[in-house]
């Protein structure tokens, strides 16, 4: 339950982020920059993420876990 | 022992097509790339080791990518995936004669190929995207079929983007036999696991430089959760085969930043992830990374990344008295502990290619960790990672 609280804080946290940034089109240049991605390099990241899945207890997070591990 | 007495699923691990959950757009040309990653683990300390090999997992990684535009509207993503592994995996733990606790290693060298492919089909409208995923993993001991979904919303302004994703699994595991000394298969046969997981999120352009993404996720399993080619003396009874609960669910929560900083001409990555699950264990991840470009189209990634997990409730690394519940477990994977990983990566940019040369170094120790732990682990791996690759867009 404590956790679920803690969740929903920050969620909320999350979405009044969005109440206050005025950002033109022309102005998203930077934004664009390859970069700039949650991930530059699918690849590479897909690898790591299963490396570190394989050798720790953690998973997910960041999109759905995906199928397939047999890390037991 | 023979050579393919022992075998871990841990090359399984290495099959995680995961969805993101974020907008989609759909590119405007063919793109092809290729990845080539060796992770190669240290050896174990010959001192912790009671009896087998000291080598640990060598696997070779081939990707291969293409992504193409089928219509204005429609983009298709295919992946397939190659690996192949070779080296030793802790078996089991034991006392020594001296009454210290060392690991028993599988005695010959593994060998064992993974094989995934991941189809992936996104409509992307004016304000949303909506995908579908298909993955098949191949082992001659683990099937996995999962299926993935993801959809995203822009909000008026296109400034906040809204996403949900998830996905199912079916996975079959079917460890290679193990012939006790009477020749009775001592394994686990025909096991099955399920699993689930959803994940919403919310990106938000705070400014020219900086957008911002809170995530929140839940992940269930169900099945088979044990490892089959893994071992635990259990007091009175003997050597006993892994024992772990048949349900797991876990929720994470994470908040990932981009920054654009000018005058460097850089971009600074901080990611954060909160981890959670009923069998005792929580984690954090910190992760940053700078990308310095240094002219020429060149560009320089140094990244840091910190991990840190309690141990699940039943994890000992010994033990010494029997358990009410039944579940026994000597993985270190399941300990509290640590870990640090530095990373360097150079990237070349050009109109049409782009080339990537990337080395990671990987060190867990229970010292590293932010919880409270029961004893040392033998069996805490350190690996190192290289990656080249080069994609082509047309």
């Amino acid at each position: 339950m404590l956790n679920s609280i803690k969740i929903t804080l920050f969620c909320i946290f999350a979405l009044s982020l969005s109440a206050c940034s005025h950002v033109q089109p022309w102005e998203k240049g930077n934004l664009a920059k390859k970069e700039m991605a949650w991930e530059p390099d699918a690849m590479q990241a897909t690898v790591d993420a299963q490396a570190y899945a394989s050798k720790e207890s953690s998973r997910g997070g960041y999109g759905s876990a995906g199928g397939g591990c047999g890390c037991n | 022992m023979s050579k393919k007495l022992l075998k871990s699923l841990n090359i399984a691990a290495l099959a995680l097509p995961a969805i993101a959950s974020q907008a989609s757009t759909i590119v405007d040309s063919v793109e092809l790339g290729v990845r080539y990653t060796k992770y190669q683990e240290d050896s174990m300390s010959a001192a912790d080791v009671s009896t087998g090999s000291l080598d640990r997992y060598d696997i070779d990684v081939m990707q291969f990518s293409f992504v193409a535009p089928l219509t204005d509207n429609i983009q298709l993503n295919l992946h397939y995936q190659e690996e192949d592994l070779s080296g030793a995996s802790p078996w089991f733990t034991t006392k020594n004669a001296d009454g210290e606790v060392v690991e028993v290693m599988s005695g010959a060298t593994i060998e064992e190929n993974r094989k995934d492919v991941i189809a992936q089909l996104t409509y992307a409208g004016s304000n949303f995207s909506v995908s579908g995923l298909v993955g098949i993993s191949r082992e001659n001991d683990y099937e996995a079929n999962s299926f993935g979904t993801a959809v995203s919303y822009e909000l008026p302004g296109k400034l906040t983007t809204i996403a949900l994703a998830g996905d199912i699994s079916f996975d079959k595991i079917n460890p290679t036999p193990y012939e006790a000394s009477n020749g009775t298969n001592t394994r686990v046969t025909d096991e099955e696991k399920e699993s689930w997981s959803l994940h919403l999120s919310t990106s938000h352009v705070v400014n020219k430089s900086l957008i911002a993404q809170v995530g929140v996720g839940a992940i269930n399993r169900e099945g088979y959760l044990s490892d089959p080619y893994k071992l635990v003396n259990v007091p009175g009874t003997g050597l006993s085969g892994d024992s772990r609960p048949d349900t797991r669910f876990a929720t994470t929560a994470s908040g990932r930043i981009r920054y654009f900083i000018d005058s460097i001409d850089s971009a600074i990555h901080f990611d954060y992830r909160y981890y959670n699950d009923d069998w005792g264990i929580n984690s954090h991840t910190f992760d940053i990374a700078e990308y310095f470009n240094i002219g020429y189209g060149f560009q320089l990634v140094p990244s840091l990344r910190y991990y840190t997990q309690s141990e699940a409730f039943f994890y000992e690394n010994y033990y010494e008295q029997q358990r009410a519940d039944g579940y026994y477990a000597t993985d270190s994977r399941l300990s509290s502990f640590g870990a640090i990983t530095l990373g360097l990566k150079v990237n070349w940019q050009t109109e049409h290619w782009f080339w990537t040369a990337g080395y990671q170094r990987y060190t867990s120790k229970n010292s590293y960790s932010l919880f409270d732990y029961s004893a040392e682990s033998l069996s805490l791996v350190s690996f190192s990672m290289f990656t080249v690759g080069v994609d082509y867009k047309f």
